[in-house]
């Protein structure tokens, strides 16, 4: 898995990273690792459900309501710590690329912050509301009913990775590990 | 007219994810507003959200709660944990006749007078921060389909769009296959034969998603109604009215179900105009598979008080006084001249063709002046 | 690379700091205002947008800058109580969607058909066939949307699989990024024009409207669009052949032609499959994502076996493509999260139905009234979810418009076209942000880096195309209406 484990760190690897930091980007992998899972199963499902409907008049039963209320979800919260420490997520750059280098990292460590206390709020309150529908068992409406209240857990799990990963993303900017080269080169290298 | 001095001007937020102020919800919505705005000199305005532009079906009961919006509808079978006792009580829908005036009217003002008044309900909605303005109920469901079906082996295999267990348990006993296709990919699915009935009223003919073109085999088979389709206000919102205003509010709620009522004579006539043409839709003969789905209704209703939440102390009393509520004001129907119709083909097209007619204004006073009184503070 | 492309985003570095400061006094004084101040709904409105775009500038991801504008409006509009109300769903309930399954199946589909291979080749045949036509690996892109439009009514798969994939081909064969990006994008828009819509049939919904003729009075304005973005594509690059160079077809033979032509075979089967199977009634529109993706990882395995790559091929294909979907699927909805609330917020300003019922109430005509609306939506399309800035538009303007003697049939075209419009559009054109995250993979851009800057100036003569393509829907409406009239006759 050699595109999974390439360090976002220019700097190398495992030794230079605190162990702190080391946790956090375990935790984006693992979530990704459920994520994975998760986009698995929906194409399965749907194309179960497809070929039972079509072929022998037997759909899979709840086929809309699992893909609605447990692969989307999974799939998408779980994915989304990961993506930012690939740093895949959608950012607009252009006028952070014409600061001077020290203050880019400033900025970008300052406001990574403000986005990370921001996500730690969601995620308190998309607990809290995980709680209360674990305490009466949300279900969907259909028949035969689908749990949904398992997988509003993915919501404030999957921000809290999130925070976790944007604290990190501050943390690789303040300590010089960020930009990433190529992105200096970009700084450099008009486009 | 103190408590008008003292009123504080306010705006009020209403949300009705499911039409617009064209739709009979709508319509009927905008006229209670109206009513409100003159009797307060113009204190009380409200903003309109239309179509889920601010709140959704599914998210309405808290949005309102919260305060996101004041005023929402509420189906309440969406929320089976939320509202235990709204989605049990959907069940009753199940005990219909199938013929849309007593539907409509009984069958709705038995829910009207239940959502306002059965205290395990109130107190469920209570809990959510929301007072319930009104509730009416739909005439019944039937089966728009793209292929003639008329005998239990026409439509032993046959899938249809049947969305929750009051309407797939039906689906089911006449040997069709419930499917779930999400309602933005129903007209295609039925135009391409995804799948080959839907459950839905047959106002879907003209209105919504006008089926008329790639449904046009008419199953009139009788299937449960939408038990209580149901407005609320912010519990807080209601709280802070004088109580004048409050009555006042009280009774433009039951003017508007009666106003929904009418706006469904309305809509259902329109579809009966298309039907009882018969150049476009086909009426299937359903009196093979009728006595199916009565059976299996009955048997649905008779095992509701089996799964009645622990809050309902006596169910099946309930549910018994419940249908004795139906019978009671379709008895009204009937002395107003309303007989409820059979199911065969003619006597469905009559009917249809009767409902420009139907005028429910003396059993909107026979409501008013047995119910509404109780309802004031 | 063009020169001017170079200029425009090399400023100097003082003229950045200055407008990082005034950005940052923006958004202090915004701030400022919107807890401080009792101020009118539809002032908050604006502030909101404007803090939003500062927020966005400063390199958090667009979502969560919009999530935080919108936060800070909706507390200053409707207290505590609403936020953390919103704050407590819209995680969950803006990724559990059934409709939007098809965005993750799109991105794989697109991911496979790139990493096996077939795609490259395809991109080889188009090359020896349509080399002689001005701009023609942007046409064959433009018109590969149009076949997954017929598929699918999504905008931001079908964008998303068109991206990864043509982009990169098109830079290899020396087209300019403008033009590789914005004919994607443009191609993307196709999407909820050309039925199966959710957009027409929800609009049909909302007006009370037939959505079978809904959906046909999609039809020619769709095509005719992608007529219209082709002959763009084909006029600009022979009018500026450094878009988008001719490749020397001196010594291309038919022999290589129809060898060539053989490549596009497992492409073409993919997309029969998709098309095929909606209109046999065997799956749905959003049903069609899963079922082009499976084909596509047959036809893709197979490819890679058939080249000697063997099943290690695969599996590697299979995982690179995971992996992608994945980031990609997490990147575009961290931004659906965002735009959530952000529409809350301005639905509750009242910001679209004020616009709306100041238009309505001016008492224009026809022409002008529709004229006057192409400017509102794209106001509106600047920092609005499509669907919310429909339906909080139509039940203001839909009389208005009966009553001037527009069609609503045609509005609704009218409306969903300038709503994919407004997915092009700067400061938070969300369509053209999914295009520069899909060109900012190195291996999209083949190592040089393309900016938000040049993904803007790329779009924008596909989004003055469209603006010209809905002009002339104005002038002749017959255009939209004439086939859902036509199948009402039979
Ligand atoms: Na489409
Ligand atoms: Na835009």
């Amino acid at each position: 898995m050699t595109d999974v484990n390439r360090p976002a760190d220019p700097t190398g690897p495992g030794p230079t990273d605190p162990a702190l930091l080391r946790l956090v980007d375990g935790l984006a992998l693992a979530l990704a690792l459920i994520a994975g899972v998760a986009l698995v199963l929906l194409a399965v499902n749907v194309l179960v459900d497809v070929t039972g409907r079509a072929a022998m008049n037997r759909p899979f039963p709840g086929t809309l309501e699992y893909t609605q209320n447990w692969w989307m979800p999974t799939l998408t919260l779980m994915a989304f710590a990961f993506t930012e420490w690939k740093q895949e997520h959608i950012k607009v750059t252009i006028l952070l690329d014409t600061l001077p280098a020290t203050m880019r990292r400033m900025v970008e460590g300052v406001f990574g912050l403000i986005a990370t206390v921001l996500l730690l709020v969601l995620a308190y309150h998309a607990f809290n509301e995980a709680m209360d529908a674990a305490a009466f068992g949300k279900t969907t409406s259909s028949s035969p009913p689908v749990a949904v209240w398992p997988t509003m857990f993915m919501a404030p799990a999957g921000v809290l990775a999130l925070a976790l990963q944007t604290a990190a993303t501050s943390f690789r900017y303040f300590s010089g590990r960020y930009p990433l080269p190529d992105t200096v080169h970009a700084e450099g290298e008009a486009v | 007219q103190e408590w008008l001095d003292n009123l504080e001007p306010m705006t009020l937020k209403l949300a009705d994810f499911s039409g617009d102020q064209n739709a009979n919800f709508g319509k009927a919505m905008v006229a209670w507003e109206e009513s409100i705005t003159e009797f307060t000199d113009g204190k009380i305005t409200f903003e309109n959200y239309w179509s889920s532009s601010l709140l959704g079906a599914l998210d309405t009961l808290s949005g309102v709660g919260d305060g996101v919006a004041d005023i929402g509808l509420i189906i309440p079978s969406y929320m089976p944990q939320e509202l235990p006792v709204g989605s049990w009580l959907f069940g009753m829908g199940a005990a219909l006749s199938g013929s849309t005036v007593h539907d409509v009217a009984a069958g709705g003002a038995a829910a009207l007078e239940t959502v306002l008044t059965f205290e395990p309900l109130t107190q469920e909605y209570a809990s959510h921060n929301v007072k319930v303005l009104q509730a009416t109920a739909t005439p019944a469901y039937n089966l728009l389909c793209n292929t003639p079906i008329s005998t239990p082996e026409d439509a032993q295999g046959k899938r249809a769009r049947a969305i929750g267990a009051v309407w797939s348990q039906t689906a089911e006993a006449l040997g069709m296959t419930p499917v779930s296709i999400a309602w933005g990919e129903a007209y295609e699915g039925l135009q391409r034969g995804v799948f080959d009935c839907m459950v839905i009223n047959p106002n879907q003919y003209a209105d919504g998603l006008v089926l008329k073109d790639v449904a046009p085999e008419y199953v009139p088979v009788t299937m449960a109604q939408l038990q209580a389709s149901t407005w609320v206000m912010n519990l807080d919102v209601w709280n802070d009215f004088p109580k004048e205003l409050q009555d006042f509010i009280t009774q433009a709620n039951v003017k508007a179900a009666y106003d929904i009522w009418e706006g469904y004579m309305d809509i259902e006539a329109k579809a009966g105009e298309l039907i009882a043409a018969g150049d476009v839709i086909h009426t299937n003969d359903v009196s093979a598979l009728e006595p199916i789905a009565k059976e299996q209704r009955a048997a649905y209703v008779a095992g509701l008080a089996d799964t009645a939440p622990d809050s309902v102390s006596d169910p099946q009393a309930f549910v018994d006084d419940y249908q004795a509520r139906i019978a009671y004001w379709t008895e009204a129907l009937v002395a107003d001249g309303y007989e409820v119709a059979e199911r065969t083909p003619e006597a469905i097209v009559d009917a249809f063709a009767g409902l420009s007619e139907v005028d429910l204004s003396n059993f909107y006073e026979k409501f008013n002046s047995e119910v509404t009184p109780g309802l004031m503070n | 690379m063009s020169a001017e492309a170079a200029t425009l985003s090399r400023p100097a570095s003082r003229v950045g700091v200055v407008i990082f400061v005034i950005a940052l006094i923006v958004a202090g004084g915004s701030l400022y205002l919107m807890l401080a101040g009792d101020l009118p709904k539809q002032i908050v409105g604006l502030l909101i947008v404007l803090l939003s775009i500062v927020l966005l500038l400063m390199g958090i991801p667009v979502g969560v800058a919009m999530l935080g504008a919108a936060v800070i409006g909706l507390y200053s509009l409707s207290g505590a109580r609403v936020v953390r109300s919103t704050m407590e769903s819209v995680a969950f309930d803006a990724t559990a969607s059934w409709s939007l399954s098809v965005i993750p199946m799109f991105i794989l589909m697109g991911m496979i058909l790139w990493k096996s291979g077939l795609t490259t080749s395809a991109f080889g045949a188009a090359r020896v066939w349509l080399g002689w036509m001005p701009g023609g690996l942007a046409v064959a892109t433009n018109f590969a949307g149009a076949a997954l439009a017929a598929s699918s009514g999504s905008t931001i798969g079908i964008t998303y699989a068109l991206g990864r994939v043509s982009i990169p081909e098109m830079l290899k064969s020396g087209y300019s990024p403008q033009l590789a990006v914005g004919s994607v994008a443009a191609a993307g828009t196709l999407g909820q024009i050309i039925p199966p819509s959710l957009l027409l049939v929800v609009y049909a919904g909302a007006a009370s409207l037939p959505v079978g003729q809904q959906l046909l009075a999609g039809v020619i304005p769709g095509l005719l669009l992608a007529f219209a973005f082709a002959a763009m594509i084909v006029v600009s690059a022979k009018l500026r052949p450094g878009l988008a160079p001719r490749v020397d077809m001196s010594d291309v033979t038919w022999g290589m032609r129809w060898r060539s032509a053989l490549d596009v075979i497992p492409i073409a089967i993919v997309i029969t499959i998709v098309i095929g199977g909606l209109f046999a009634g065997i799956f749905t529109a959003t049903e069609a994502g899963v079922c082009g993706m499976f084909a596509a990882l047959i036809l893709g395995a197979i490819h890679l076996f058939r080249t000697g790559g063997g099943f290690r091929a695969v599996v590697r294909m299979l995982r690179e493509s995971l992996i992608g979907t994945l980031t990609g699927t997490a990147s575009v909805f961290l931004l659906i999260v965002g735009v959530a609330v952000l529409t809350r917020a301005m639905a509750l300003s009242q910001v679209p139905n004020f616009i709306a019922t100041e238009i309505a109430e001016l008492g224009l005509g026809r022409i002008e009234l529709l004229f006057i609306l192409i400017v509102a939506y794209l106001i509106l399309g600047m920092f609005m979810d499509t669907l919310a800035m429909m339906l909080l538009t139509i039940p203001v303007l839909l009389s208005p418009l009966i009553s001037v003697g527009v069609d609503p049939l045609w509005f609704g075209v009218f409306l969903v076209v300038m709503a994919e419009v407004g997915l092009l559009t700067p400061p938070l054109g969300i369509l053209t942000f999914i295009v520069h995250r899909i060109a900012s993979d190195p291996e999209a851009n083949l190592g040089k880096p393309i900016s938000l800057g040049t993904v803007f100036l790329g779009v924008l003569p596909f989004a003055l195309t469209a603006i010209a393509v809905v002009i002339l829907l104005i002038l002749v409406p017959g255009i939209v209406t004439w086939l859902p009239g036509a199948s009402t006759m039979r």
